[in-house]
């Protein structure tokens, strides 16, 4: 087993690594940048490093750095959690070629599913359905024209080297494409340094569907279900849960082996998510496959037992799975909301500012993966994520109950977050019926629909903020703290300042 | 003297506080009790609830509260404010005049109309580009787009003046 991992992330991400190796007896490694001198993983972490300034591209994704850091201070692992440059081959490539393994695929694994349109290809030979569309990049707006009059609108625009909806555009008819692909080819160039695109045909209210696969170096593969991930904003999951309501036992047969011949047709090792785009007749077609850790691997955590950090640093250490695909049962319903700094009300654009207050929700089968706490900044820098609820109830509607009670009970001052809007969500009858799709946000909560909403809030609530509010307006010096009562213990002599 | 007008979720309720205990919204009182653990987290018991509520943000008349997962954002005027606005909102034509700035820094990618032009609210008025994703700045407004304060690929800070609504 490694002696010490650097981890090359920020974030609740690193938090929950740190955790892994703790767990482990491994030596856990930070790197920050200086946004995050005091960060929570920086704090948290056996060992932090400082790699750079505040820019990803001067710290987290500073790759010489990196390696050499690793090199310097004799980790035998990295571990890039998500984003950055978890999904990076030719990093993969330096990593491994440095002599330090890599927790995660092998830089070839990730090559062959890093770009979409070859990714397309592989699985078209391999017998995995994809999306109708082209599987080479278009260059001109001439073959873009071409393409989408053969394969039909509506059309989907997408970025080859893509991912969390950068480079993504809807299109419609052909009048809107010369805008959609010149603004998809420099958003593409800027987020990846490519301005590949491709075009699919648009399926219509599909639901996100994926599946968790993990294989160790010795050939064997195991999936750990499906997940749902259709709640999505500007393209980016919002709320997912496993196992999707929307699969029954025989097309969760196909689509688990569907997702585990993807994994073996690119020699796979490690964890790694097959996403599909299923149709209304439980028909699904390959999207792409993420060749790391994904952010909602909670939900799968909960409904199998199984630790994915732990499960990732045991196969990079050459060790066997430690279950066998027999082993595994759902255990029973869960459910993930992310909570980001952000404005719903204003097309969700991301909030900085610093937490001034935070208490978390608890109880039982309840789950928390943050980066942050009292005093935190949420810079411009990074992604605006402040933490992960996750929860777990035997079906589906009582989950739903706990996660909307967990929310009630969070508390954060200093910055807006989405925590109304995921409620809404939760309180959606598309949502609570589970027949919604990707467009469930755009088509059900835009702020039209939430200016009816709140006319439907408790007038109790409304009273208590108008009641605070005016208080704190005619008393904005009030600031006395609460009296303690003045029992005598042997801590009474200790008066803290 | 103590009462303060309150508008929240576009409803306007009256708040005045008669004794250390006694509050009357809109003509119905309470009994309520407020302590608080620091600035940003207080308790309000009323009648017999207790409710913990962050004081998320705070503006001169503007207080954002979060309580039970609901941001509340409320508007306060005490009755000397509300009067002077009531005399002033009758000597100038009270109409929407209003700057709309940066939401979040970020570059200044296209802007999509002209001044002048008529708007409707809810219409895009230029696309920012932050977290490298491309933003649609929509009016807040409907009115005409009297003045666009910035230039295509300029870099704006957070509440950097985008433009100008009247």
């Amino acid at each position: 087993m490694f002696n010490k991992i650097l981890i090359a992330n920020r974030g609740e991400i690193a938090v929950r690594i740190i955790r892994a190796c703790n767990e482990l007896g491994i030596i856990s490694a930070a790197v920050y940048s200086e946004a995050d001198k005091y960060a929570l993983h920086a704090r948290l972490a056996d060992e932090s490093h400082y790699i750079g300034a505040s820019l990803p591209s001067e710290s987290y994704l500073n790759q010489t750095k990196i390696i050499e850091l690793a090199k310097e201070i004799n980790a035998d692992a990295i571990h890039p959690g998500y984003g950055f440059l978890s999904e990076n081959a030719s990093f993969i490539k330096r990593v491994e070629e440095s002599g330090i393994v890599f927790i995660g695929p092998s830089s070839q694994s990730v090559e062959m599913m890093g770009s979409k349109t070859s990714a397309r290809e592989l699985m078209k030979r391999n017998g995995v359905p994809i999306v109708p569309g082209t599987t080479e990049k278009i260059v001109s707006i001439e073959e873009a024209k071409k393409n989408a009059n053969k394969i039909g609108y509506p059309i989907l625009l997408k970025a080859s080297a893509g991912g969390g909806g950068k480079g993504m555009k809807r299109v419609f008819a052909e009048e809107e494409l010369e805008t959609a692909f010149a603004s998809a080819q420099r958003e593409a160039l800027k987020a990846f340094g490519d301005d590949s695109v491709y075009i699919e045909k648009l399926i219509e209210h599909p639901k996100h569907i994926e599946v968790q696969i993990i294989a160790d170096k010795f050939g064997n593969y195991c999936h750990l279900f499906e997940r749902e991930c259709s709640v999505q904003r500007r393209h980016q999951k919002v709320i997912e849960e496993a196992p999707s309501s929307f699969i029954d036992e025989e097309t969760r047969k196909r689509l688990t082996a569907a997702a585990l011949n993807a994994a073996k047709a690119c020699n796979y090792y490690n964890a790694g998510t097959i996403e599909f785009l299923a149709d209304r007749n439980k028909n699904f077609f390959f999207l792409e496959m993420n060749t790391r850790l994904q952010v909602e691997h909670p939900v799968t955590e909960f409904i199998s037992g199984i630790d994915l950090v732990k499960e990732q640093i045991r196969i990079a250490a050459g060790e066997r799975l430690s279950f066998t695909q027999n082993d595994l049962r759902i255990l029973g319903h869960a459910i993930e909301c992310r909570v980001y700094a952000e404005d719903p009300e204003n097309n969700f654009l991301p909030i900085t500012g610093i937490v001034r207050y935070h208490r978390l929700p608890s109880g039982p089968n309840i789950r928390i993966d943050r980066g942050i706490e009292t005093s935190s900044e949420v810079s411009r820098f990074y992604d605006p994520l402040l933490s992960k609820i996750s929860v777990m109830e035997k079906r589906r509607e009582d989950a739903i109950r706990r996660m909307d009670i967990a929310l009630s009970d969070y508390l954060i001052a200093g910055l807006k977050t989405n925590i109304t809007f995921l409620k809404r969500v939760l309180q959606n009858k598309k949502f609570l019926s589970g027949e919604y799709s990707i467009n469930l946000i755009e088509e059900e909560l835009t702020p039209q629909n939430f200016a009816e909403l709140a006319y439907v809030c408790p007038e109790d609530f409304e009273n208590v903020a108008a009641i605070v509010s005016a208080y704190l307006k005619l008393q904005p010096q009030n600031h006395t703290p609460l009296q303690s009562s003045r029992s005598s213990n042997k801590w009474t002599e200790l008066q803290y300042e | 003297m103590n009462e303060v007008f309150v508008t929240v979720n576009g409803k306007e309720k009256s708040v005045e506080f008669v004794n250390n205990d006694k509050v009357i919204i809109d003509g119905k009182a309470y009994t309520y009790d407020i302590s608080c653990e620091n600035e940003f987290h207080h308790f309000l018991r009323l009648n017999k609830k207790t409710f913990d509520i962050t004081k998320v943000a705070k503006d001169k008349n503007k207080i954002v509260i979060l309580t039970e997962g609901n941001y509340f954002e409320c508007n306060v005027q005490t009755k000397l404010e509300k009067n002077t606005e009531t005399i002033l909102a009758h000597s100038e034509k009270s109409q929407h005049k209003e700057d709309v700035s940066s939401p979040m820094p970020g570059m200044v990618l296209k802007i999509l109309k002209k001044e002048n032009e008529e708007i409707v609210i809810g219409e895009p008025v230029l696309i920012l580009e932050a977290m490298k994703m491309e933003n649609e700045v929509t009016s807040p407004y409907s009115g005409f787009l009297k003045k666009i304060y910035v230039s295509e690929n300029t870099p704006v800070e957070k509440g950097t003046k985008l433009f100008r609504i009247e």
